[in-house]
């Protein structure tokens, strides 16, 4: 094989290479593109080339009670598990990075296993405790608003304790100890010398914590209830029988929303950096 | 930098004081909402199903040796094991150039950008995405546009629920967590490596496959295993773009809690997945490091 | 082997040109040392040659072969990097058959020229260990034998050995040139430590902002530097203002005609004069005797340093000059800050450079 045609097989592989590379993020982006556009069909049964735009979907989606009333209880899921979250995994995220105590990795290893144990397991184990539970108390949670709660406080815990704990032990503890010789008591110190420092921490743990909650499928799947259901498990279960642009659009919404709440913490930490 | 200076040299009473307080409504969250449930769970699996009478205390094998001697239910094990082994694979070939391309990048702005793009797709949820790939692969979906526009095909061709379909929508699944954890190795890979072999007469190629992929293959395992445990234990993906007929285990086991609501036997199922899924990542991981060598 | 030709070759990177239009050849079988302060171009022209950096204009050539568009695996070049980059899941062995290897070269000629390299280095024993179970010395004679075993056109060192304890230093320098040498291998060297490239080249490359200021031999570079930063970089330099009035001589500030070697010989101009501290001799005022060069002044500073001391002078003119004096001669009292002093130098150890910063 002579010089030349040895440099253009060379050309030709490092072409390949950059092809596979934009063709799989082309592929992993390529249903959110999709679903995004589709939902701006105007043709009555949904189906490509588009005859014409509309943005009719959006009002039909949101008149359908189920995608309605799934999206505010996916808000307010959202929003509890991030508040519960914070209120439980800011301490405990505190107690991980500042003190050494027997046993710390063993607490470091159960506040992480919600993350760990796959969601259709946990889900199924949370439902069967929720159920005898409910026969020996008659308390109900399956379906219901405190038992969505646990559940989702469940999914983001993990996610603040992990973000913060890693903001934490970034924050040299000499830093407190010189607002402490300076006066200022512990509860001070906090406010306002830990807690602006491993703010971002907070922010990335607050947000992660909402999103997962969101768009939790496996373990809602069993808790959800008539009346009250999240909105990725409306959209599973409106596309077992219907794809239409109405379900397009209720998936826009999911987007819009993910998006605000990274848009919103975005000037606090920045995403791209936290891998 | 005392408290780190203390962490290698064992506890002190006084840190454990304090960090009680701090942590027990986090832990007693977890172990009375997680742990509890599991346990109760395995302890169900072992129970009895009497059709009609739910469930009989007992304290029998039965549901496993049921999971064992049924075909169908071996299949569906079968099935899950060769597509979540299948989209991995997929996934650390696909995800390699990419998580490259990205690792030297030029410009942190590119880097951040593309990180960005793989990474968004992950926290929009499956249930959209699903929805995206049902839209792009349905008979009037783009792809079959797109054929039928080339003219390869004048009649849709049927691509939703078949097992290429659920590859593909799992594949695009695992891909972000692939390339972000190969990523973040092959950017810890000094491009002097690269460097040294090209010197000495490597080509681009070899460059990849003599140094790279060696190097990287922490990455990949880590990678590979993150995989494996969330395909095999996929659920979205092959209920809606699988179809009916379409079965893996995750949607078996909500399927007999629930609807069947034969505790034991969805319990039994649910504790093979993860038993499986577990004894597989080890042994492979065994394997790997066997013949790579830690690093 | 092979000559290595820079036919005015520049690189810029944006509008900040690193090297412009180097002309430079590194003879056959010579180690020819790139020296010179950090940012200075050295690093981006062994890249270039190395070819992990694109030229902007101009050539290079191994002999006749043009390589300026040849990716680096084409090039046929062995480059020890500064960190050694020898690969950590391979063992020595396998390091060093790495380049054999990707020539085709058959499974039996690697063997043994593997073997070869690694004896040649003294490292026979080592071949199946891998590279983090050696030391830093021993890494550093891996990644030669990496370099040397594919006979390369020209063999590339990019500060070898700044990553080594100053002992050991030493001992690898004298061992990298004995190797150098028996294998007549064409060798660029880059450093920014001086006593690297003066004990090590057979000629040495001055570079200063992407310019060559001056190529020859180490005892020529150094007797005779042409500018002002040779002069000062290289060791440590004297400099007198004035004019040249005449041909080899030159005329300070204060009147006094000094004579010397080379340099400058166009009279009437302003000039600039060099000549090395270690060169000066101080007596008691007046007693000038024979020298060619002489002027007085007064004691205003002395450093001890061991073996030497370091004495500055202040001239009538303002200047200050710096003589070191060995401390074997046995007469320290004379320099008492303030004492009146004559200093002499030999004409030979003279030279008028161009001032380059101006």
């Amino acid at each position: 094989m002579n010089e030349s045609s040895r440099l253009w097989k060379d050309m030709l592989g490092r072409t390949l290479y950059r092809a596979v590379a934009m063709a799989t993020l082309a592929f992993v982006l390529a249903p959110l593109v999709v679903v995004v556009w589709a939902s701006f069909f105007s043709n009555k049964i949904l189906s490509f080339p588009p005859q014409g735009y509309t943005t009719d979907w959006f009002i039909r989606a949101w008149q359908q009670d189920v995608f309605r009333q799934g999206f505010l209880l996916s808000l307010q899921l959202g929003v509890m598990a991030t508040l519960w979250s914070l209120l439980l995994g800011v301490p405990a995220a505190l107690a991980l990075a500042r003190y050494n105590f027997p046993g710390r990795e063993a607490i470091n290893a159960i506040l992480m296993a919600p993350m760990m144990v796959p969601g259709i397991v946990a889900g199924a184990a949370v439902y069967i405790f929720f159920i005898e539970v409910e026969i020996r108390t008659e308390i109900p949670l399956v379906g219901s608003l405190p038992g969505l709660s646990i559940a989702h406080v469940l999914i983001g815990l993990p996610w603040t304790v992990r973000l913060v704990t890693a903001s934490m032990v970034g924050v040299d503890r000499q830093i407190e100890e010189a607002a402490l010789s300076l006066g200022a008591n512990p509860l001070v110190t906090f406010f306002k010398v830990t807690l602006p420092l491993v703010r971002p921490g907070i922010v990335a743990g607050a947000m992660f914590s909402f999103i997962v909650s969101f768009i939790d499928l496996e373990k809602s799947l069993f808790l959800v209830g008539p009346g009250r259901v999240t909105l990725p498990i409306a959209i599973v279960n409106y596309l077992e029988w219907n794809l239409d642009s109405t379900i397009a659009a209720v998936a826009t919404m999911q987007i819009l929303v993910i998006a605000a709440a990274l848009l919103v913490s975005d000037r606090y930490f920045k995403l791209s950096r936290s891998f | 930098m005392t408290s780190f200076v203390a962490l290698s040299h064992g506890g002190r009473s006084s840190d454990t004081a304090r960090a009680a307080p701090l942590l027990t409504a986090a832990v007693l969250l977890v172990i009375v909402f997680l742990f509890l449930p599991l346990a109760i769970m395995f302890r169900f699996s072992l129970n009895k199903f009497v059709p009609g009478q739910f469930m009989v205390e007992a304290l029998v094998l039965e549901n496993y040796q049921k999971f064992i001697s049924d075909e169908f239910y071996r299949g569906v094990l079968y099935t899950t094991i060769r597509v979540a082994l299948v989209s991995t694979i997929l996934s650390l070939i696909f995800g390699f150039p990419l998580a490259y391309m990205i690792a030297r990048a030029r410009s942190a702005r590119t880097k951040n950008i593309l990180i960005l793009l793989v990474v968004i797709p992950l926290l929009m949820g499956n249930a959209v995405r699903t929805a995206g790939w049902m839209v792009l692969l349905g008979d009037r979906g783009v792809v079959n546009m797109l054929l039928q526009m080339v003219s390869l095909t004048t009649e849709p061709i049927k691509i939703l629920y078949t097992e290429t379909a659920v590859l593909i929508g799992i594949v695009a699944v695992l891909l972000p967590y692939m390339i972000i954890t190969l990523y973040s190795i092959i950017e810890g890979i000094d491009r002097v490596y690269e460097e040294a072999a090209s010197s000495l007469g490597a080509r681009p190629s070899e460059v990849m496959r003599l140094v790279i992929v060696p190097m990287a293959m922490p990455g990949v395992y880590v990678g590979s295993a993150i995989c494996f445990i969330l395909a095999m234990n996929a659920y979205a993906t092959p209920v809606l773009i699988g179809g009916p007929e379409f079965h893996m285990m995750g949607p078996k086991v909500y399927e007999q809690i629930t609807k069947v609501s034969n505790w034991p036997f969805g319990s039994a199922l649910a504790f093979v997945l993860t038993a499986v899924t577990a004894v597989l990542t080890i042994l492979s991981s065994i394997t790997v490091q066997r013949r790579y060598g830690r690093m | 082997m092979s000559a290595i030709n820079f036919n005015s070759v520049s690189k810029a990177y944006g509008d900040v040109q690193v090297v412009k239009g180097l002309d430079l050849t590194i003879h056959d079988g010579e180690l020819l040392a790139l020296l010179g302060p950090s940012g200075c171009g050295k690093t981006t022209t062994l890249r270039m040659l190395a070819g992990f950096v694109d030229v902007t204009s101009g050539q290079i050539f191994f002999g006749e072969r043009d390589v300026t568009r040849l990716p680096s695996y084409r090039r046929n070049t062995g480059m020890v990097f500064q960190g050694y980059a020898l690969f950590p899941h391979m063992s020595v062995a396998q390091n060093v058959a790495f380049g054999l290897e990707r020539r085709g070269v058959a499974r039996a000629e690697v063997q043994a020229r593997v073997r070869e390299a690694l004896a040649m280095v003294h490292m026979g024993e080592f071949g199946d260990r891998l590279p983090r179970q050696l030391s830093g010395g021993q890494q550093q004679r891996v990644a030669l034998a990496r370099a040397m075993v594919i006979r390369p056109d020209v063999l590339l060192l990019d500060e070898p050995l700044s990553a080594l304890d100053a002992k050991l230093r030493l001992d690898v320098r004298k061992e990298i040139r004995k190797l150098q040498q028996e294998q007549k291998v064409t060798t660029l060297f880059v450093t920014h430590d001086q006593d690297e490239a003066l004990t090590m080249a057979d000629r040495l490359v001055v570079m200063n902002r992407g310019r060559v200021e001056q190529i020859g031999t180490p005892e020529d570079v150094y007797e005779s530097p042409q500018t002002r930063f040779v002069a000062d970089f290289l060791g440590r330099s004297n400099f007198l203002t004035g004019d040249v009035t005449e041909a080899g001589v030159f005329t300070a500030r204060d009147g006094t005609r000094l004579a010397f070697r080379s340099g400058w010989q166009v009279p009437n101009t302003k000039a600039l004069l060099a000549f090395r501290p270690e060169k000066v001799t101080i007596s008691p005022n007046g007693s000038a005797g024979e020298a060619a060069n002489a002027l007085s002044g007064h004691i205003v500073d002395t450093l001890y340093s061991g073996s030497s001391t370091e004495v500055s002078v202040r001239l009538a003119s303002g200047e200050t000059i710096v003589v070191t004096r060995q401390n074997s001669e046995a007469r320290r009292g004379d320099l008492t800050p303030g004492h009146a002093v004559t200093i002499t130098w030999p004409s030979e150890a003279t030279v008028v450079v161009s001032d380059t910063s101006e």
